[in-house]
């Protein structure tokens, strides 16, 4: 009897031995091992046919059944480890990934430069606490002139020709008259900053019928000249760097007195006026660029906003920002900022 | 303004060097724009020659063959030109003379025919840009003579750019006025050389009609002169200053014009009729011939001249034809006054006739001058063309009364430049600018000259303080103001985030003009509202920028196809700015927009899946735009017909709450056409000051869930024209609290679906806070939800 069973056992073992050879994945093996060590597997069924066994065979009988069921066990976990070592070695098969080959979604956009000029020196100027404020493009004879101390027919209307449109509007000729609808609103102290498209009739490689300006504004009592060269010696350095030469030389604007054309030191030549072919053509030999506008706000500026002229004093400046980012880039014609050729714009 | 230093430097005596003297210029307000030096390879290789013979170049339409002889016998010259005869005296350079251009003369073979230099025009000498032809010199002129110094090519000259406070630099005296002031030189006698006022009577009557337009007039007669050229020394300081020689009487005048800053002007007395002069506004609209031959007409307030007959000149703007010094001319009636500068201004401006009176006399001029310039004026004419003064000054009307003295307190100086500056040496410098000072205590009162007309209050002594001390002299001092933070408008940010946002897209930034064509603006009008018009441009630069943009896209359309021109293959962009439009009356609306275009095969869905811009591109972009500011949830999208510019199947408004904050859409295709741009160009505008104006506020925490959600899905069968968001609206106005979600995931059209239908499929998530949902709570509460759906919008399920 014990024989039989010895037989049986054996065929079960060659049988399960050979079909966890066969199993070539986890599923499989999990099917192998329910197949013969399961509950109802067949090596469980084999210990029913025990009745037939005599009570001194059976310790004998169970502990061979057990031994063939370890065995089983043991091929099925080997065979586990060695499917998952195939599995995991069969993930990090395969060709190198081509990381060169182009990546999904668009290339990212470009800012363009004139917006990221603006932002740049409205930062540096906000850092120094000058906040930003708006005013119309489209503006009365009142804010863009008169109150700016330019009367109807003062010779210097001629520095700022002007597109007219109906009804004695036209379109700013500076970013200045945001100072006086600030002013006619808010009473000292006042730090602000106007950026914005003006225009002015004028067209060639360096002046674009639309441009772009930053107009500065400091009131409070006592702010003075001094304070006016401080913070624009400041934020040009901050702009052009730390080294950057600045002078200041007296001008004329009708809403500033005293005035003030504010220079740096030629950012093509080094400030030396001549390059190898001769006169530097950007500063025309000079080894200074005009870079800004400024001067102490006039006292008639004040009286036309209700301000104490005796009491506040301030100063305004006026940056334009295509000036800027043409020398910082490099860019000799202004007519490129308009144009949005891609291959232009793509370079910022 | 072009200054000769020789003709400076007789004025100031011991001018500083050339460096010294362009450094001190500049660094007080006369900035100076350019320094010509004297060339000297033309000083030495231009000279005068006389054309013998002119006769065609045998193998050369265009060019001519001159035998010119230039002192040292003749040679014969290939010239383009044809405003030269025999017997004219013309500028030769000869071989190995280097022309401001850089262009080396040699000889040489034109078409085969031998030339021996060159004949000059004005531009090639870089004298003026006068394009007509070669020059021509004065007849009398001999051949062989250096001809450097006849055009002022022999002097260095200074170029400044005078602002148009300081008319009173308009002059070579003015300027030795302003460098003896600043360089602490000295006059000299010349400048201060007194001319005797001749007696007798005049026999001409001056009657000044309009006293508020012309405060002072004077005029000498001058008999028995010769017209002619002017010696050379003048017409070379004339051309030095960058004019051009026409005649010893008209030279003259335009001599002391610079010289003194003082306009003048030559009638020929033989062709003045009657005996006064008058000075009064013209009435009635009448045509004028200028001494350029031009008809231009005068208008009621114009202020002009007149004899007996009617006008004779523009009043400090230009002469009249009909008396105008000629070549015959022997007797004149010479001008110099001081008429109002608005008045001038304003004839000049409406006329576009700006001329060296006129610029002057706009800017003010020297009354203490107006008298002697003339003087001098006819003193230089007697000079260069004989005659003679015939009886004494005929005047009327008298130079404008002192001005009041200005008190200039030393604090003011302190509080305006940051730094003392003394009494004494605020005198000092008012002192060496002419002002007649007084010292009142610590303060300095002050006279201004009769020639500064911008020193008139407090505040421009001040300037004239910090001008002399040297604005370098003021060390930049840190003003003390509180600790603040600057502020940036919320528009600002979202301009400065959309940009990213946008860039991040992948979409560049453009920036276009702000003009537009009149066809363009109605085509595309923009997020204004249909009431408005678009705004005029009364003086635009070109016939297409006639308008100011009512929208961002023709810009944008604009750019694209710039780019596709030039083979850039995608170009998705965007743009900031500002639109414009007009209401009633003088309303403008400005808006803050922004915009972005979409063109061509999307490259972000992977490999295999790119296709053309659609719809739903665009509106991808501005949800994402949106969500700057506010959810998705919150953005409404309504279907539209009524923007021109748009496919009218294809477009929506935007929606905040009721309020349409934009537009997005397919470009209308027969827009597109015209346009020549692809027909699956999407485009969208947004007002972004609306958009901020709308975004709902920021809401409350919610909590984030505790328990799971479990999510149905359900197709419906539609009629074609029932909008998803109807559905899904439709759900979200049941107000189920155990609803948290539902969404649209696939639309289907085809096999299985009836004509004029499509399917869509939603899926709908059911949460709640209290609990876990079993999926008998949920089957029941989507069963209701599907059912109410199916009754409420007349729809059915799809099996
Ligand atoms: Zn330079």
């Amino acid at each position: 009897m014990a024989d039989t069973i010895q037989q049986q056992l054996d065929a079960i073992e060659q049988d399960a031995l050979a079909q966890v050879e066969q199993a070539g994945d986890a599923a499989l093996l999990e099917a192998v091992r329910v197949r013969f060590l399961g509950k109802k597997g067949e090596l469980t069924a084999i210990l029913r046919g025990f009745g037939a066994l005599s009570a001194d065979e059976r310790p004998a009988a169970g502990k061979r059944v057990n031994a063939t069921k370890q065995r089983v066990h043991d091929a099925i976990a080997r065979r586990e480890a060695s499917v998952a070592e195939a599995v995991r070695a069969a993930r990090l098969s395969g060709h190198q990934l081509d990381v060169t080959l182009p990546s999904f979604g668009s290339p990212a956009g470009h800012i363009h430069p004139l917006a990221a000029m603006t932002r740049e020196i409205c930062d540096t100027l906000g850092a120094l606490g000058f906040s930003i404020a708006d005013g119309p493009e489209i503006e009365d004879d009142y804010h863009n002139f008169e109150a700016l101390n330019i009367p109807p027919e003062h010779p210097a209307r001629d520095m700022q020709d002007t597109f007219f449109i109906e009804d004695g509007l036209l379109l700013r000729t500076h970013t200045s008259p945001v100072q006086i609808r600030v002013m006619q609103e808010v009473q000292p102290p006042l730090m602000i900053i106007a950026p914005g498209a003006v225009y002015r009739i004028d067209d060639d490689n360096t002046h674009s019928p639309m441009f772009h300006q930053v107009e500065g504004l400091m009131v409070d009592e006592g702010i003075n000249f001094a304070h006016l060269k401080y913070v624009l010696t400041t934020f040009l350095r901050e702009t052009f760097g730390p080294d950057s030469p600045v002078r200041f030389r007296p001008s004329y604007f009708p809403f500033t007195e005293p005035s003030a054309e504010v220079d740096i030191g030629c950012v093509i030549c080094g400030g030396k006026g001549r390059s190898e072919t001769g006169n530097c053509r950007v500063c025309k030999g000079t080894g200074w660029l005009e870079i800004l506008g400024a001067g102490m706000v006039d006292p008639a500026v004040f009286e036309h906003v209700g301000y104490d002229s005796e009491r506040y004093s301030g100063f305004a400046f006026g940056v334009g920002v295509e000036r800027i980012a043409m020398l910082k880039y490099g860019i000799s014609d202004i007519r490129l900022f308009f144009a949005n050729d891609q291959r232009f714009l793509e370079q910022f | 303004m072009r200054v000769p230093l020789g003709w400076l430097a007789e004025f100031v005596s011991e001018l500083p060097p050339l460096e010294q003297l362009i450094e001190r210029l500049t660094m007080a307000g006369l900035e100076v724009e350019d320094v010509e030096a004297p060339d000297e390879r033309l000083v030495t290789g231009l000279v005068t020659a006389r054309i013998l013979e002119k006769k065609p170049h045998p193998n050369a339409d265009r060019l001519s063959l001159c035998q010119v002889d230039d002192g040292d016998g003749p040679r014969q010259v290939v010239c383009g030109a044809t405003n030269m005869s025999a017997g004219d005296i013309v500028v030769l350079a000869r071989p190995k003379t280097v022309l401001p251009g850089g262009l080396k003369i040699k000889k040489s073979k034109i078409r085969g025919e031998e030339s021996g230099g060159m004949l000059c025009s004005a531009t090639e000498l870089g004298v003026s840009d006068d394009h007509t032809g070669i020059i021509v010199l004065g007849s009398d002129v001999e051949a062989g003579l250096p001809a450097a110094g006849l055009l002022g090519l022999d002097q260095t000259v200074i170029e400044l750019g005078i602002t148009p406070n300081r008319g009173d630099c308009l002059s070579i005296r003015g300027v030795a006025r302003e460098v003896a002031a600043l360089c602490g030189c000295v006059l000299t006698s010349a400048f201060d050389q007194a001319r005797e006022t001749p007696t007798g009577d005049s026999a001409y009557a001056i009657a000044i009609d309009s006293p508020d337009l012309c405060w002072m007039y004077r005029g000498v007669e001058v008999a028995g002169m010769e017209v002619g050229p002017s010696p050379a020394w003048m017409a070379s300081r004339l051309a030095a200053a960058g004019l051009r020689p026409i005649n010893n009487v008209v030279d003259v005048t335009n001599y002391i014009l610079l010289e003194y800053g003082q306009p003048l002007h030559a009638f020929d007395a033989d062709l003045l009729e009657g005996s006064t002069i008058g000075v009064r506004a013209i009435g009635e609209s009448v045509s004028f011939a200028t001494l350029d031959d031009e008809d231009r007409e005068l208008v009621d307030g114009d202020l002009a001249i007149w004899d007996s007959r009617g006008p004779v000149a523009i009043a400090g703007v230009m002469g009249g034809a009909r008396t105008a010094v000629h070549d015959g001319t022997t007797r004149i009636f010479l001008e110099s006054a001081l008429f109002e500068p608005r008045a001038v201004r304003v004839t000049s401006r409406r006329l576009g006739l700006v001329s060296d009176s006129s610029y002057r006399f706009e800017r003010g001029i020297d009354a203490s001058g107006v008298q002697s310039a003339l003087l001098r004026a006819a003193e230089l004419i007697i000079e260069t063309a004989g005659g003679k003064l015939v009886g004494g000054v005929a005047a009327a009307g008298a130079a404008p009364a002192d001005r009041a003295a200005v008190v200039v307190r030393t604090e003011r100086i302190r509080k305006v430049l940051g730094r003392e500056v003394s009494r004494d040496c605020a005198s000092a410098h008012f002192g060496a600018l002419g002002g007649a000072v007084e010292e009142v205590g610590v303060d300095v009162s002050v006279v201004a000259p009769s020639h500064r007309h911008d020193l008139v209050r407090e505040i421009d002594w001040i300037e004239e303080v910090a001008r002399l001390e040297g604005y370098d002299s003021f060390v930049p001092e840190a003003p003390a103001v509180p600790m603040h933070a600057a502020k940036l408008p919320p528009l600002h940010a979202f301009q400065r985030d959309a940009r990213v946002r946008l860039a991040s897209e992948g979409m560049s930034e453009v920036v276009s003009l702000s003009f537009c064509s009149r066809s363009l603006n109605e085509h595309f009008a923009g997020l204004h509202d249909h009431g408005t018009r678009a705004v005029g441009v009364r003086n635009p630069l070109r016939s297409d920028e006639g308008e100011m943009r009512r929208s961002l896209l023709p810009g944008l359309i604009a750019a694209h196809v710039t780019n596709v021109h030039n083979g850039v293959a995608v170009t998705d962009l965007f743009s900031l700015g500002r639109t414009f439009s007009r209401g009633e009356g003088k309303n403008i609306f400005e808006i803050d927009a922004v915009a972005g275009l979409l063109s061509g095969a999307r490259r972000d869905r992977g490999p295999g899946s790119a296709g053309d811009a659609r719809f739903w591109d665009a509106k991808g972009v501005v949800e994402r735009l949106l969500r700057l500011l506010v959810g998705g949830a919150q953005i409404g999208w309504r279907p539209t017909d009524s923007h021109a510019a748009f496919h009218p199947r294809e477009c929506a408004e935007i929606l905040l709450g009721d309020t349409v904050v934009g537009v997005v859409g397919r470009v209308h295709p027969d827009l597109a056409d015209s346009l020549g741009i692809r027909g699956d160009t999407c485009v969208f505008e947004v007002d972004s000051l609306l958009l901020l104006q709308y975004a709902p506020p920021r809401s409350a925490l919610a909590p984030v869930p505790r328990y799971p959600a479990s999510s149905r899905d359900v197709s419906f069968l539609v009629l074609h024209d029932l909008l998803a968001g109807t559905v899904v609206a439709a759900v979200e106005s049941m107000n189920e609290p155990l609803i948290e979600r539902v969404a649209v995931f696939d639309e289907y059209v085809g096999k299985g679906v009836p004509e004029g239908h499509r399917a869509l499929a939603f899926s709908i998530v059911y949460r709640s806070a209290e609990g876990t949902l079993t999926d008998d709570d949920v089957a029941e509460l989507h069963d209701r939800v599907v059912e109410r759906l199916t009754t409420d919008l007349g729809i059915e399920v799809r099996a």
